[in-house]
């Protein structure tokens, strides 16, 4: 054989290759785009979407570039966030590419819970979700349908309230520490009102915030941050002020003006301290106070009987010394606080949200928002407002059978609403107790909604046990989390990026607002909009069920209710800040400019900016804002009165209930805002009392994106697990270094952590950030840390219906 | 000619992490893993740093969102022996990738530790690949990279306007971190026009410079937090 | 001198020729073993060139560790040859004769090991001719690189020089063995001992000795600059270069004491290496631990006394924190065991002087190390600091280096006699008349000597 020099040559340069590829990974090294040959200059589409890694509610640009999406910003347009961001909408794209999606429709092929599943077509799974529908439908158990939904802001909220009311189920359960759809219980019950108020913050001079992390997971983060860089520096000469109240010193209290430390579950007590600085030196609102308070003074009622009113129980009780002895905060500060929180008018008492310590703290929110009606800061210029509604277009009504009706009229699963949970929306902490009882009746099927209660519900186990009474669990999650590892089908929804949405946005301020979002790509996987999906179902259920449903998707859905908008001549599309100015010039002169001349622009014109809102409820008159039975805003809630009686009723004498409630108060003072004292806390060397913090970075779903988990927190440098924040000087003496593994145990069981020493903490407690320690839900999350969920105690803030995530005693010892 | 810069405000800034992620996700930036952040290896082009002063009750954290300070003098640029990191005519202090030997004097050097480096050929999932912002280089192992003060967007305005046939506007190029601050505390410009809003606040009676007494002279500008307000 | 050649007594320096002639299966087996762990590190160095740079311990605020402490401290060994050669050559000390070569050696050995632990260190090795493409002047890097190339060539030359008539020694006495034969030839330049080939010899011996002088100051002066041209707390120190200078001389003259010991065992030089030579060397390691002690101190006490925030961070981490042992070992082993065991004319004995040695050789490298790493792992901005530790690849490949240095070593005095023949010769020749003609020379002419020797001229 002759070797040609060409030959050679190529020999040679092919085992330099070889050689080279052995030692180096040339080939596997050139990755993504470099290795892509589609460079040139491609092109790009910002499309408009809604952020749903909260229930912030912040619009979105996706840049989509040939069908990629690459890059996730704030939309300038959107009243929430103009432009601004935070990190977990922009991760969102990582939830889009996440490798452990699931890709198909799961059939459920080994043991619940086994981790074996079988890929179906989505035309066998809608078959097998219709048969058992209909087949419960024939036996008259429509009731025995739960559906489980998390946290989200979107029309699939009222969509799938729709389903179950169709269907004939009272069982949709929400499983949230907040709704931000629904009125705070202390705003109720004091003002009467039934929707959710707003604050305007971005008018206040004083913000005072009771355990509120406005600088970290508040309602809607975006805006709050947003508002925050506002009053700081975007007021020439007035510099809002923020004073945060909180046991821990969070990212909000260490930007606040001051921060007070206070011992938990006391708030109560600090805020009628307060408000007792501001009754003894006169200095409340008298003109708001007289005109518009109920129960303030003394007061005879029709019958004769004299009550205490609010001001007596207040100097009697709640002087300063008093005040600071249960919380921990030196009298001085009790006294310039309340000072500055009317000095600084308009001012702001912040309790929605904020953080529970105490089973019954509605009367901690109740003492809080006082303070407002003792500042008069309600209806004007930087106080409290209402959100104005949304006007879209009401859904066709439903015309039930009577087999749906009698489902309906069942008692609810979870007993929200009853007898003791009286107050209560959702019972979340009953669930999974009843559903083992089979009591009232036995559950047969679950839907599970964009929840994860197996993870985020400190009762796991109970849960556990309880999904195995049921015979057949549905989950729509998106990913292989705890709850759909135990499910018998997943239905893989899309995520955000890959779907219309809709969405009347809660969003702490006043103006209503409508988000709409445009899928930005093609589904990656083959996935299946829920929404579409129960549109689907309800059609092949047929009758009352497919009348409730004219839809043909959730694209029509939105197409159809935004028509409201159009036609309610009020408000309109977002627009640059500059056009909008001078829109509402035109407004106060009297002159409306009709922008587009049929719904088809109108549509077009919303679905390319993203929102549509009405900038005017951002300030409403006082009457709007009480709609209590006395019209007044009632220190002694009246409310309150009346629903004790009727769960009373129910459960059978006030006693039975104030025993079940636990509360100790009684006559008067159950419907006035009160301090009820804190059992007092066990006190030795190694036990700490345990505070659940949320992170900025983590809501629910971020836990899977490696760009949050690489930057957890601003005060810690943590990546990919969570921690414990002890005080240094404990720590010192319990032996325990900096970054050292730690048990935290508590009752009910012990997790081990990264102790992290820090000199902020207060020396009984110990902090612990929520969002890590998953058992699952893809390679990016499972085994990161701990769960705190592991060792809280379930306390239940039974007047809510939710646990409790704080207070719980644990032991902390090095591991 | 334009000189870019920054001003950050800090009485404005809330410490949330945005600017952060907005500069990984526009820059392509990969996340390490967990064994590797273990390590110290994060790559953060932009970093919260937060000192916190004090024991309980009376403490004080102060965060500062450090970006690279794109020095006027930069420290890192004196020592580079192959001119992989250099700076150019417009202020923006940039890096070569393909020229950089990876010896990382220029990290030792920098007093800001605003470099960083590919301790290991950073391998994403193929399908998050994806989201990967096609106008910027992905790095590869060994070699130092930092914060761009985004120029693939300076470009990209630059051939904007250009198309249009017409003298790019200084607010036409903003880079991703200042884009997205949800609390505006982040301002970008042209230093050398002196109505700009960076030379206005840079005027400010609040401005300082990170380390100012190193002569570096960065082009990034911080306003000091507002009076703190006691208790009246 | 011409005669030398002719009255050479091969037998006399048997011991010299042994090595080459009859080598000792226990050492071929020991640079066997060398060899092996010298592949260990190159095994390290694949592995770590496969995973990148990241298989070392080195993280973000400890961005160079041992890779960059082995070059300070092998390219500091460097200096034991050359320097400590042609210092001693200008100052016409006349015990330096059996000492040179093996300082030489070690000398170009060990540059080459520095400058491949900064090959290490890179992060793309397979781009160090960027340096050489796109060099920036600038850059005390790049000082560092023409320097060292520049004391690589000088030494190399200086180490050669002085060989050639050793090498034409060897290539009569290898008459018979036709590689060993033609390989002397080949580098013994066609020596045939002439004067005219014995002064330009000497020329050259001596301008390389002028030359080597400034060269290898520069190279440590120029390393240290690496350091002390940044900003960094604690680096940034005008005393650095001298500072530098003086620890590498000090490690120098340990690193080739050793050595001597060594050598002087495996390879029976009792009679050459005598313990006076010791003693002077010892004397020289005395002087050096007392110097840098100095410096250490004025270095350490500026620093604590200006009390500068971030420099007081690093002081503290030294003296107090994290790296106290490091350098509490450092003093201990730098400053006190020499100088406790050198300052007695009782204790300068081989065994005495060879702790010391071994001492200072740990005690630079800590010396390296904790001037290094403790700057980087407390950054000026309130970054969480870092820690550093090595993995298992950098103790491999520090491993490698050692004992591809010894191998190096061992590998030359295979080949070439590892004392110089012919200057010991030229001792016994020329050396001694000088010597006495020298001190002769300092003394004043006194009557009685004047008288004395006009007694023998009359007679």
């Amino acid at each position: 054989m002759r070797i040609s020099r060409r030959h050679f040559l190529k020999m040679f340069m092919g085992a330099v290759a070889g050689l080279s590829a052995g030692c180096t990974d040339f080939e596997k090294i050139s990755t993504g785009w470099r290795s892509s040959e589609k460079w040139g200059n491609p092109l790009e589409e910002w499309i408009p979407s809604i952020c749903q890694q909260c229930i912030g509610g912040c619009g979105l640009l996706v840049r989509v570039i040939e069908g990629r999406a690459v890059k996730v910003v704030g939309n300038p347009l959107h009243p929430v966030n103009r432009g601004g961001i935070c990190p977990k909408g922009l991760a969102g794209i990582q939830s889009l590419y996440d490798p452990d999606r699931i890709q198909t429709p799961l059939k459920r092929a080994g043991e619940r819970g086994e981790g074996k599943w079988q890929p179906i077509s989505w035309e066998e799974a809608t078959a097998i979700v219709v048969e058992r529908l209909r087949g419960l439908k024939e036996k008259r158990l429509t009731n025995s349908l739960v559906i489980i939904a998390g946290q989200f802001q979107d029309l699939r909220e009222p969509l799938l309230h729709r389903f179950t009311d169709a269907y004939g189920t009272p069982n949709y359960i929400r499983n949230r520490c907040f709704t931000p759809n629904e009125v705070s219980k202390a705003h109720f019950l004091m003002q009467g009102v039934t929707s959710p108020l707003g604050y305007d913050l971005m008018n206040a001079g004083l913000i005072l915030s009771f355990g509120c992390s406005l600088l970290e997971a508040w309602i809607s983060p975006v805006f709050q941050l947003r508002t925050f860089g506002h009053i700081r520096q975007e007021r020439p000469g007035n510099r809002g002020r923020i004073y945060v109240v909180d046991p821990r010193f969070s990212v909000s209290a260490s930007k606040a003006d001051q921060w007070i430390p206070i011992r938990p579950g006391t708030d109560a007590a600090l805020a009628l301290g307060m408000a007792y600085v501001i009754i003894q030196e006169g200095i409340y609102d008298r003109k708001f106070v007289e005109r518009n308070t109920f129960g303030f003074e003394d007061w005879t009622d029709g019958e004769g009987k004299s009550h205490v009113g609010f001001k007596t129980l207040i100097l009697n009780e709640y002087k300063p010394f008093t005040v600071s002895s249960i919380t921990g905060v030196p009298v001085e500060d009790i006294f310039s606080l309340a000072r500055a929180f009317v000095n600084r008018r308009p001012a702001i008492a912040l309790g929605e949200k904020g953080l529970s310590y105490r089973p019954n703290d509605i009367y901690t929110r109740m003492a809080i928002h006082s303070l407002n009606g003792l500042s008069g800061s309600l209806g004007s210029k930087g106080c409290l407002t209402v959100q104005s509604d949304v006007p879209l277009t009401a859904w066709p009504g439903t015309e039930q059978e009577e087999s749906v009706r009698f489902g309906n009229s069942q008692p609810r699963i979870d007993g929200a609403g009853q007898g003791k949970y009286v107050l209560a929306t959702d019972a979340m902490e009953n669930l999974p107790g009843n559903i083992l009882a089979g009591r009232p009746y036995p559950v047969e099927v679950l839907f599970l909604f964009h929840t994860d209660p197996l993870f985020s519900h400190p009762k796991r186990d109970t849960f556990i046990k309880a999904f195995e009474k049921i015979p057949f669990i549905v989950s729509f999650s998106p990913f292989l989390d705890e709850t759909s590892h135990h499910a018998d089908l997943i239905l893989p929804d899309h995520t955000f990026l890959e779907r219309w949405q809709g969405s009347p946005v809660r969003h702490s301020s006043g103006f209503s607002l409508f988000s709409l979002g445009r899928p930005a790509v093609e589904p990656v996987h083959s996935t299946r909009d829920s929404a579409d999906f129960l549109i689907e179902v309800a059609r092949r259920l047929g009758g009352g069920m497919a009348k409730a449903f004219p839809w043909k998707n959730s694209e029509d859905l939105l197409v159809q209710t935004t028509k409201g908008l159009y036609h309610s001549r009020e408000g309109y599309v977002v627009s640059l800040p500059e056009e909008e100015a001078f829109r509402q010039f035109l407004e106060k002169a009297g002159y409306r400019i009709q922008e587009t001349r049929s719904f088809e622009i109108f549509w077009d014109s919303l679905s390319a900016k993203g929102a549509w809102w009405s900038p005017a409820g951002s300030s409403a008159e006082v009457r709007k804002l009480i709609r209590t039975p006395s019209g007044k805003f009632e220190f002694y809630s009246n409310t309150l009165k009346n629903q004790m009686k009727r769960a009373a009723d129910e459960v059978g004498g006030m006693e039975r209930l104030l025993a079940d409630l636990g509360l100790r108060a009684r006559g008067d003072r159950l419907y006035l805002p009160h301090y009820d004292a804190v059992e007092a806390q066990q006190t030795a060397e190694s036990i700490f009392t345990l505070n659940t913090y949320r992170l900025m970075s983590m809501s629910g779903v971020t836990a899977a994106q490696p760009w949050l988990q690489e930057t957890l927190a601003p005060h810690v440098a943590e990546s990919w697990e969570n921690w414990v924040e002890i005080n240094s000087e404990r720590a010192r003496n319990l032996g325990i270094r900096d970054g050292d593994r730690v048990w935290i145990e508590s009752r009910k069981g012990k997790i081990r952590l990264k102790a992290r020493i820090l000199p902020t903490v207060a020396p009984s407690l110990v902090h612990i950030p929520f969002g890590q320690g998953h058992r699952a839900y893809g390679r990016w999350a499972r085994g990161r840390g701990s769960n705190p969920n592991d060792v809280i105690m379930t306390l239940e803030d039974t007047l809510k219906g939710f646990g409790i995530l704080s207070g719980t005693q644990v032991k902390i010892t090095k591991a | 000619m334009a000189l870019w810069g920054m001003v950050i405000d800090l009485d404005k800034c809330t410490a949330c992490q945005a600017c952060l992620i907005a500069c990984k996700s526009e820059n392509n930036v990969p996340f390490v893993g967990k064994q590797q952040a273990d390590r110290g290896r994060i790559i953060s082009w932009l970093e919260i740093i937060s000192e916190t002063e004090g024991e309980y009750p009376e403490v004080r954290t102060r965060f500062i969102p450090r970006p690279c300070l794109h020095c006027d003098n930069p420290p890192c640029v004196k020592v580079c022996p192959v001119y992989a990191t250099y700076r150019n005519p417009e202020g923006i202090v940039a890096q070569i990738w393909e020229r950089c030997i990876g010896c990382r004097f220029c990290m030792a050097a920098c007093p800001y530790a605003a470099k960083y480096f590919n301790w290991h050929q950073y391998r994403i999932p193929e399908s998050m690949e994806k989201g990967f912002n096609p106008d910027v280089y992905v790095r590869r192992w060994g070699v130092v990279e930092k914060c761009t003060f985004c120029s693939h967007r300076l470009l990209r305005a630059r051939d904007r306007a250009a198309a249009e046939k017409r003298e790019m506007r200084a607010d036409e190029y903003v880079p991703a971190c200042v884009e997205v601050c949800p609390s505006k505390a982040m301002y970008f410009g042209d230093l050398n026009d002196p109505d700009s809003v960076v030379s206005v606040l840079g005027r400010s009676p609040r401005a300082f410079h990170l380390l100012e007494d190193l002569g570096t002279e960065p082009k990034v500008t911080y306003l000091m937090e507002g009076e703190r307000h006691a208790l009246l | 001198m011409h005669s030398s050649r002719h009255r050479l007594n091969f037998e006399e320096h048997r011991i010299l020729f042994d090595p080459i002639q009859n080598p000792r299966r226990g050492i071929s087996i020991f640079m066997g073993i060398l060899l092996a762990i010298t592949a260990w590190g190159g095994f390290c160095y694949i592995l770590q060139w496969r995973y990148g740079l990241g298989a070392s311990g080195l993280n973000q605020p400890v961005l160079w560790g041992f890779y960059i402490t082995n070059f300070v401290f092998f390219i500091g060994i460097s200096h034991a040859g050359t320097l400590i050669s042609a210092i001693l050559r200008m100052a016409k000390a006349e015990w330096r004769r059996p000492i040179t070569r093996m300082a030489e050696v070690i000398t170009v050995a060990v540059l080459y090991i520095g400058a491949a632990n900064i090959i290490f260190d890179l992060g793309r090795p397979e781009r160090a001719f960027f340096l050489f493409l796109y060099g920036r002047y600038q850059s005390p890097l790049l000082w560092d690189a023409s320097s060292i190339t520049a004391y690589l060539t000088a030494s190399s030359v200086f180490l050669y020089l002085p060989l050639i008539p050793d090498i034409a020694i060897l290539r009569d006495r290898f008459a018979d063995r036709k590689w060993l034969h033609r390989f002397y030839q080949v580098f013994s330049f066609g020596w045939d001992g002439s004067p005219r080939q014995q002064k330009v010899l000497n020329i050259g011996i001596t301008i390389m000795s002028v030359v080597v002088i400034p060269i290898a100051v520069s190279v440590h002066t120029v390393i240290s600059y690496i350091f002390s041209m940044t900003l960094q707390p604690m680096w940034h120190s005008t005393i650095f270069g001298p500072y530098f200078v003086c620890g590498a001389i000090f490690s120098g003259i340990a690193a080739l004491i050793v050595m001597m010991v060594v050598l002087r065992k495996i390879y029976h030089l009792e009679p050459y290496l005598k313990p006076i030579h010791f003693n002077y060397l010892g004397i020289l390691l005395l002087v050096m631990s007392l110097l840098w002690f100095y410096f250490t101190f004025s270095e350490y006490l500026t620093g604590f006394f200006g009390h500068e925030p971030t420099e007081m961070r690093v002081f503290w981490s030294k003296v107090t924190g994290t790296y106290a042992p490091y350098f509490w070992t450092m003093v201990f082993f730098n400053f006190v065991v020499p100088v406790l065991i050198l300052s007695f004319r009782r204790m300068r004995t081989i065994g005495g002087v060879l702790v010391a040695s071994i001492s200072v050789l740990a005690g630079m490298w800590l010396e390296r190390f904790t001037i290094i790493v403790p700057t980087l792992a407390n950054p000026r901005l309130p970054f969480p600091s870092g820690i550093y530790f090595p993995t298992w690849i950098e103790w491999g490949l520090m491993l490698g280096s050692f004992s591809f240095f010894v191998f190096l070593y061992l590998l030359f005095s295979r080949f070439f006699p590892i004392i110089s023949i012919w200057e010991i010769e030229e001792g016994r020749e020329v050396g001694l008349e000088e010597v006495e003609e020298r001190i002769r020379s300092y003394l004043p002419e006194t009557a009685g000597t004047f008288n004395s020797r006009e007694k023998e001229r009359s007679t």
